[in-house]
């Protein structure tokens, strides 16, 4: 199990209270398929991804992009058992999705990267340790279940 | 005075060094590379491309401050690469720290300057890493992650999607460059 310190641990919810999910969410999704387009492999069915431009408006890469980020929120509420939260999304991920799991990292610190542009100077260096050891956790979780 | 500087940047930029985008060489950055330069320009543009006398008496740009947050970031989120400095004070804004982190800009303004060449660039340094310091190839990617989340924080409107994109690429470049002779 994962300690969490006092501080981590408000670092961590008091930045998410802040967080527009919808937005963050869109960013991260767009920027992992464009900053690495060989994850665009997992997204066939979502049209046009032909371009930075068509990604970034693409609407099905705005909703996934939301609801990745909604499911992210269910660690932040449950940050002392992260592998039962995300136990049948891991084995979604591997038995119906074939994710490999290095996706979930490369997600983790893009997601780090939306937060810093979009926070600035108030994503001190231990705001981003903690959410570092946040996002490492989650991809952790959401390979648990792999086989 | 960020305009001023900003001009003569780009004056200086186009009057000496490499004023159309990189032909068709071994790297290939996206079309979004002019703006990628400018980004990276106004952070280390007055170290690299300046003399030194303007840099002590003009600069408007936190460069330092900018080297003291991605090694904080780097030191905070992965203590493990602190073993590489046993000799450092590695307190924020030290000056062994500042030192070393200029050192790091100005390596990454010299591959910037020979985009085309990196691997030429940077020959001398990747001897370096590969006979004196071995540094753990893993944790480039680890610094790159922190001068990107460094740079984002720094100068979010002008760090679009491309320009993140372009970045990552450039440093992925950088990175291997320095690994390459490992072995």
């Amino acid at each position: 199990m994962v300690h969490w310190s006092a501080e981590e641990k408000q670092l961590i919810t008091g930045l998410w209270g802040k967080v527009n999910v919808e937005e963050c969410g869109a960013e991260a999704l767009a920027r992992l398929l464009i900053v690495y387009p060989w994850t665009q492999r997992f997204f066939d069915n979502f049209g046009n991804l032909s371009s930075p431009t068509a990604i970034i408006g693409n609407p099905k890469v705005r909703a996934h992009g939301k609801k990745v980020l909604t499911s992210f929120g269910e660690a932040v509420k449950n940050l002392e058992n992260l592998k039962a939260t995300y136990s049948k999304l891991s084995e979604l991920h591997c038995e119906k999705l074939h994710v490999d799991p290095e996706n979930f990292r490369l997600l983790g610190d893009i997601l780090i990267i939306v937060l810093a542009s979009h926070f600035g100077k108030d994503f001190t260096p231990a705001c981003q340790s903690a959410w570092q050891k946040l996002v490492r956790v989650v991809a952790h979780a959401l390979a648990h279940e792999y086989h | 005075m960020y305009r001023l500087a900003h001009c003569l940047i780009c004056t200086y930029y186009k009057r000496g060094l490499r004023a159309e985008r990189p032909s068709d060489a071994s790297f290939k950055l996206p079309s979004s590379v002019n703006c990628s330069r400018s980004v990276f320009l106004k952070l280390v543009g007055f170290s690299v491309y300046l003399p030194r006398g303007f840099v002590r008496s003009r600069m408007p740009f936190p460069l330092p401050n900018f080297i003291i947050m991605f090694s904080s970031r780097l030191f905070s989120s992965y203590p493990q690469t602190k073993t590489y400095f046993p000799h450092f004070d590695l307190s924020q804004g030290s000056t062994q720290l500042r030192g070393h982190g200029s050192k790091v800009m100005n390596a990454i303004g010299e591959a910037v300057k020979n985009i085309d060449d990196i691997r030429g660039a940077l020959a001398k340094l990747s001897e370096l890493h590969a006979y004196i310091l071995r540094v753990d190839p893993v944790n480039f990617k680890l610094l790159c992650h922190c001068i990107l989340c460094s740079v984002a924080a720094r100068y979010p409107s002008d760090f679009t999607p491309e320009v993140h994109a372009a970045w990552d690429k450039f440093l992925s470049s950088v990175s291997s460059v320095l690994t390459e002779k490992y072995r």
